[in-house]
């Protein structure tokens, strides 16, 4: 809540709302007369006695209008508050109970969802002869709090579901208990929103009603300042200010509360925010590596957030040959899928690539726009991420998956489908698959349509991020031999990030170890994995229990990784590392220098003397 | 006494619509014990129905046939408030993503302290989070669900368990969301926990290698069934159920060299609404015999305390 009110819409309209409270609140002070005094003479131009002039029946225009604020917000204020308390009793208790309860809410929702709420509100005003403003303060919300039900409603179920309502079902919270101290305090924006949404309703509403003469038409609100306006021809007789007057405000306030909205819109959909703007090209870096396919080149890239920039990727230099399998391997927020995404320029705002290069056969990805970047992609270089099974489309078939890829690329489609159906056969799923649409394939399945489009246009490099990581071991397995089967009989150079080390050792040609956004280790996969140098590959692999041998207390790594936002002063790993070398390695970040042949390691026990020796320390970590 | 016995427990959930409706048979007799101060590893892949026992026992949701028994009594399926109270001071279930199971909007304090006041137990949250590792606790209870790292997280999550000191804890994957480094930390956590509470502990993991570390019995499940039960080592080291031959060939293994077996099998695991008439791993197993097809194989003991689903060791 605090953070939505920091958003500029919630503050403009927040500014706005309080003039207008202010305004109420103080209106016997600020009115010159009183809004019912009708002792003016008629129709009087706006003068310094009568700010915005007078009614045919010889009252204060602006008089009214300051008395009216009060009628209006309080009909505002009071209809969002009972439309919203009947949507919360409504949506979130039959929401939670579900069974016979909900079902007879919800039928009861849909009922006054599809009630023409016009006609029966203006029905029912008709009826009402009191002269207070409550009875129509009560139809309006009466009919109005069914939308916001159904919000809640649904909101309500995927909470209900979610486990943290289910721990607290089994430490044997009561059901009540659960909705007011577990649910309701994860809806509060839902509910606000709802509130607001409700009050602009009911402003409106009531406004429209007043005008048409409905309700009581003798107390003073905006709404039946233009019925009078109305009825007694201010357009005809030039008193334009009085119909001018009151719409303003009504548009005003409207407006007011629609910032406050979008306010809290932009809590939950981050992308709203400010600050989110185009960014110029990155910074081109380096040259390509001699004899490389794709040559990442000091890559720096991140997210733009209302905090600042964060940066997930500080600095990577990475190069795959033609038919290489280079293995990234590290833990959440090492920064490998964002390095992923920034290598082939697919990075979307709030991400941002902010310096470096990526060369793919010579030819820099960053440098391009992304109409010209388009062609690159998909022919020589494809993707499979964990994702990309989830996001084929569910009502087109396979088939059509493969001719779109195919339109797209200039590839005739019947040869599309000869090639299809052959990378299917290949990949064990019979050819009458083709005309499946994708919820009726298994996630290994889907996974595996995807590989073979990616394989479509026979490109040189397909990068692959965590592709089997939502799958089970025997799916997973293989998958991985229809990958080696890509490496090993089309040639295709792979880069296949994880964060499952063990999973990369027996294909991978190459081994990049990430940790914090860096390359902090790289090498042959059984050099890395027999001889590993930087404290944390070494770390990673202890973290494996192994399925044989005799069983002893193994321990992973103590602490957790920095965050993305944080400076790092020396090695992202000091906190975490057992060997590390109090006032070198705090002090200097280390540079990812050889060890031996194409073995590279970026730590301060090896490479240059450090000038603090601690041998002890460098004895143990080998 | 085992501290929890389930004897041919079924559970059969439907889905869809009328005239739609499919029956799904998610668990299928399953029959097993978890002793006192024992940790039983439950293995299997997604869809053998291991997070719905986990369901079942925590009584998230109830069995439709077969014999719950917690430390000898016969656990009814209706139970008063009271009882139900009783029951979850005894059992308590710790979930796989610690990103969902906290409430994002209340403190940690809140999550560890709610369930102590629940059951009327003094409130030793801070002593409590500190047994679980984090320390020092005044630095964590007062902090919110976003404020803490994965690891920390599940710690929590641990320690909410555990707040009502029940006597069996289950872990459905309680390490699967976690970063590699920090897995084997939160497991040498519930050994310890063991050792020092006293706790019994069911083990719930799609990782053998995981299954084998903690555990002193390892159960393997398939489609519903119970395919295979015995101690660790031996299910995880010399399985004998064509179904865990297969789950070990499939596991990467670093440490047996740059060589991988390569798998040959294939179809998928079987529809649970139209589950075949014998074994459920038949149609893919590479050792199927026509009786397979015919009528589910009972269990057959073949060493102490190491029981087989299979014909082929009858």
């Amino acid at each position: 809540m605090k953070a939505a009110l920091r958003s500029r819409w919630a503050q403009a309209g927040l500014v706005i709302l309080a003039i207008f409270v202010l305004v109420a609140a103080l209106a016997p002070v600020i009115a010159p007369y009183s809004p019912t005094n009708s002792s003016f003479s008629p129709l009087a131009s706006p003068s310094l006695r009568h700010l915005l002039g007078t009614t045919q029946l010889g009252q204060d225009i602006f008089s009214q209008l300051v008395w009216g604020t009060r009628g209006t917000l309080e009909i505002g204020f009071l209809t969002g508050l009972f439309a919203t308390a009947l949507g919360v009793l409504v949506g979130i208790g039959g929401g939670y109970l579900g069974g016979p309860t909900d079902s007879v809410l919800n039928a009861l929702t849909n009922v006054f969802l599809v009630i023409p709420g016009l006609p029966l509100i203006i029905i029912t005003a008709a009826y009402i002869t009191t002269k207070s403003q409550l009875p129509i303060i009560l139809i309006i919300s009466f009919t109005g709090w069914a939308w916001g039900a159904r919000v809640l409603r649904s909101q309500t179920l995927s909470l209900r579901q979610r486990e943290f309502i289910l721990a607290a079902r089994l430490v044997g919270e009561s059901p009540l208990r659960i909705v007011v101290s577990e649910v309701l305090p994860n809806m509060l924006s839902l509910i606000a929103a709802n509130f607001i949404g409700a009050a602009i309703y009911g402003i409106l509403s009531a406004a429209g009603l007043q005008f048409i003469g409905l309700g009581n038409v003798n107390a003073v609100t905006w709404g039946t300042m233009l019925f009078w306006a109305q009825s007694q021809g201010a357009l005809l007789s030039g008193a334009w200010l009085w119909i001018l007057a009151p719409g303003a405000a009504i548009a005003l306030v409207g407006t007011a509360l629609g910032m406050l909205n979008f306010g809290i819109d932009e809590l939950t959909n981050p992308r709203l925010r400010a600050g989110v703007k185009k960014l110029p090209k990155p910074v081109p870096a380096g040259t390509p590596e001699v004899g490389a396919l794709l040559s990442l080149q000091e890559i720096e890239a991140g997210y733009q957030t209302a905090a600042g920039p964060l940066t997930a990727v500080r600095g990577v230099s990475l190069a795959v040959k033609p038919g290489e399998f280079l293995g990234i391997a590290g833990e959440s927020g090492c920064g490998k899928s964002t390095l992923a995404f920034a290598a082939l320029g697919l990075l979307r705002p709030p991400g941002a690539v902010y310096r470096g290069s990526s060369y793919l056969a010579g030819v820099d990805l960053l440098a391009l726009t992304p109409a010209q970047r388009r062609p690159y992609l998909w022919r020589d270089a494809s993707f499979v991420f964990q994702a990309s099974m989830n996001a084929l489309n569910p009502v087109i078939r396979v088939r059509d998956h493969v001719l779109d890829t195919a339109r797209a690329h200039g590839l005739p489609p019947a040869e599309a489908i000869e090639r299809a159906t052959a990378l299917l056969q290949q990949f064990e799923i019979p050819a009458h698959f083709l005309d499946a649409y994708s919820f009726q394939l298994s996630g290994g399945m889907k996974q595996r349509v995807v590989l073979a489009l990616s394989l479509l246009l026979r490109p040189k490099l397909i990068l692959m991020d965590e592709p089997t990581t939502a799958l089970d071991v025997v799916v997973q397995r293989l998958i991985m031999q229809q990958i080696e089967w890509i490496l090993g009989e089309l040639g295709v150079s792979i880069v296949f990030i994880t964060h499952d080390f063990s999973l990369l050792v027996e294909i991978s040609d190459r081994i990049a170890i990430m940790y914090a956004g860096t390359v902090v280790e790289q090498g042959p996969a059984a050099e890395i994995y027999a001889h590993p140098l930087h404290p944390y590959t070494q770390g990673l692999i202890r973290s494996f229990p192994p399925m044989s041998g005799e069983r002893q207390v193994l321990h992973g790594i103590p602490g957790h990784p920095p965050g993305l936002g944080e400076k790092l002063s020396g090695c992202p790993f000091f906190a975490r590392c057992s060997a590390r070398l109090e006032g070198v390695c705090d002090q200097a970040v280390p540079a990812l220098l050889a060890q031996g042949d194409q073995h590279t390691v970026a730590c301060h026990l090896y490479g240059q003397p450090p000038p603090v020796a601690a041998p002890t320390a460098v004895g143990e970590a080998r | 006494m085992p501290v929890l016995q389930l004897s041919g427990v079924n559970k059969v959930f439907s889905v869809g619509r009328f005239p739609t409706v499919r029956h799904l048979r998610v668990l299928n007799a399953v029959s097993l014990e978890i002793a006192e101060r024992e940790v039983l590893g439950l293995v299997g892949e997604s869809g053998s129905g291991k997070s719905t026992l986990a369901g079942v026992i925590s009584r998230l949701s109830l069995h439709d046939a077969g014999e719950v028994r917690l430390e000898g009594a016969l656990v009814p399926k209706r139970l008063s408030r009271r009882q139900e109270l009783a029951y979850r001071r005894r059992v308590q279930l710790v979930f796989q993503d610690p990103y969902a199971s906290l409430n994002p909007a209340k403190s940690i304090h809140h999550a560890v302290a709610r369930p102590m006041a629940i059951h009327h137990l003094p409130d030793t949250s801070a002593d409590l989070l500190e047994s679980c590792g984090l320390s020092p606790a005044a630095r964590y209870l007062q902090r919110r669900p976003f404020e803490l790292s994965g690891g920390e997280r599940q710690r929590a999550a641990i320690a909410r368990a555990l707040s009502v000191r029940p006597r069996l804890l289950l872990a459905d994957e309680p390490t699967s969301m976690l970063d590699v480094s920090i897995r084997l930390d939160v497991m040498n956590l519930l050994a310890d926990l063991r050792e020092r509470e006293g706790l019994s502990l069911l083990f719930i993991t799609h990782d053998l290698a995981a299954a084998r570390y903690l555990s002193d019995r390892v159960a393997v499940m398939y489609a519903g069934h119970l395919v295979e039960i015995g101690p660790a080592r031996e299910v995880v080291e010399r399985p004998l159920h064509p179904y865990t031959q297969l789950l070990r060939q499939a596991a990467p293994k670093p440490e047996q060299g740059l060589e991988a077996e390569h798998l040959a099998v294939a179809g998928e695991v079987p529809d649970l609404a139209n589950l075949p008439p014998g074994c459920p791993f038949a149609p893919r197993c590479p050792k199927a015999q026509p009786t397979c097809r015919e009528a589910l194989p009972g269990f057959v003991q073949v060493a102490a305390g190491h029981q087989v689903r299979c014909v082929l060791y009858s």
